[in-house]
């Protein structure tokens, strides 16, 4: 395989942190953060990986959304 | 002199083991490599995308057991939380075999 | 007299008449406006045209902008708030200069077409609106508010003479509105550690203001080449302020005190 470009590197990197993520909410709610996780990469799979401008806008929400979901207080997401 | 004062040192001992259970004295026996390769398949097993694989050392994540890098990177978290550690990002993207992740953890586990 | 009233009601009509005949000939304006919608990110960006007739629109901009969202296409996005220069919302960048929409006349020129974009270097949340985050957390890293160690002797104000009042002039008329920061060619290259014009005019305004007291603090917390001497006095702020303000005097003003420490 190909060497990967820093993008995809960060990408990766994101999906990293989310998916450690997991452990820190309630045993019972994982597998609702984890079906959630997926979609929400899933939905972007398709993107060609030269539209640089996209996919960085992509890491950058998601590193927001990351900050607000992995505050504590929120136990669960549907 | 000497002596007696390993006997009473000796003699001591077992109370505080007695009072202070949680205070290990021993030293835990280092992880062999066997003990490693069957947790972490356990642990693989777990993992959604490889319930039904056939995973072996020499497995590539994703072009024997058909993993693309987000599940690679799954996989990966969840052999971080069998055994407790974290995988550096750097070393992390360069893992391609189940058989590289195994020795990577060994040695991580032989350096505690 | 009958003859006299028929005259009357003649003229009457006659006025109707002549005011049907005021109306003009529709001056049709062209605005091509940045839109980009964060719902579909696979498309990018594009400039959209809307036509506008000036005859049947407001002077500004701004105007422009909600007979397009009100008539024309809803889905436009923009921030707006007071419509007359005092809110800093609709900073945007038109015809090429970083202004307030509410300040900005539209060119009555219809035969050239109006660029409007977001604020430039700056992340976009949608369409004309700019992810002001970083700006507002520069903002918030240089304490803009009053230290001090004591309170007031008679337990209410803190005094200022009128002179020590009058070096605020020019300084605390800024609305953050942005419109400095991003024109200045240093702060899109080095958006994380310089500070900008805008946050530098500030922190000049808490650093002479006669009743704060953590001056050496403040000074200490610029004392770095990246936060303050990013400034290469390229003086775009001063160009593009919507308010007449002169940020890069005030951070020349910084540099000169910092000298004489």
């Amino acid at each position: 395989m190909a060497k990967r470009s820093g993008l995809q590197r960060e990408v990766l990197k994101l999906y990293r942190m989310s998916i450690r993520c997991i452990k820190t909410k309630p045993p019972q709610t994982r597998e609702h953060w984890r079906s959630f996780i997926h979609e929400e990469f899933g939905k972007y799979k398709g993107i060609p990986k030269i539209q640089f401008n996209t996919i960085e806008h992509l890491i950058r929400t998601g590193y927001k959304r990351y900050e607000m979901f992995s505050n504590p207080q929120i136990k669960d997401i549907h | 002199m000497y002596r007696s004062f390993l006997r009473s040192a000796a003699l001591v001992r077992p109370s505080i083991k007695l009072s202070q259970q949680s205070i290990r004295f021993y030293v835990t026996q280092p992880i062999t490599k066997d003990e490693v390769i069957t947790r972490a398949f356990d642990a693989l097993k777990t993992v959604a995308t490889l319930q039904e694989s056939k995973i072996s050392l020499e497995s590539s994540f994703q072009k024997d057991l058909g993993l693309d890098s987000l599940d690679t990177v799954e996989a990966l978290v969840a052999l971080e939380e069998e055994f407790d550690l974290e995988i550096p990002d750097k070393i992390a993207d360069e893992i391609k075999t189940v058989g590289e992740a195994v020795n990577y953890i060994y040695e991580e586990e032989q350096k505690l | 007299m009958f003859r006299s009233i028929l005259r009357n009601q003649q003229k009457i009509s006659l006025r109707t008449l002549a005011t049907q005949a005021t109306e003009k000939a529709p001056r049709i304006k062209k605005f091509q406006i940045y839109r980009w919608n964060p719902d579909t990110p696979q498309e990018q960006p594009q400039m959209k045209t809307y036509e506008i007739d000036l005859n049947k629109c407001g002077p500004m901009v701004l105007d422009a902008l909600l007979k397009i969202k009100n008539e024309e296409d809803a889905t436009l996005t923009f921030r707006r708030s007071c419509r007359e220069g005092i809110c800093g919302s609709c900073a945007m960048n038109i015809g090429g200069k970083n202004t307030l929409a509410c300040l900005c006349r539209i060119d009555q020129d219809t035969a050239k077409e109006t660029k409007v974009y977001p604020l430039p270097h700056m992340f976009v949340v949608r369409d004309l609106v700019p992810d002001l985050t970083h700006f507002y957390k520069q903002y918030k890293s240089i304490e803009p508010y009053l230290q001090r160690e004591d309170h007031p002797a008679d337990g209410r104000e803190n005094l200022q003479s009128i002179a020590d009042r009058a070096k605020l002039d020019g300084l605390y008329e800024c609305i953050l509105c942005a419109c400095c920061s991003t024109s200045c060619p240093s702060y899109w290259w080095n958006q994380q550690q310089y500070l900008g014009p805008a946050v530098l005019m500030q922190a000049y305004r808490w650093l002479i203001d006669s009743r704060d007291q953590a001056t050496a603090q403040r000074k200490a917390m610029l004392q770095n080449s990246m936060s303050l001497y990013r400034c290469h006095t390229i003086m775009n702020c001063a160009r593009t302020c919507p308010k007449g303000l002169n940020p890069g005097k005030a951070i020349a003003e910084i540099k000169k005190q910092m000298a004489f420490d």
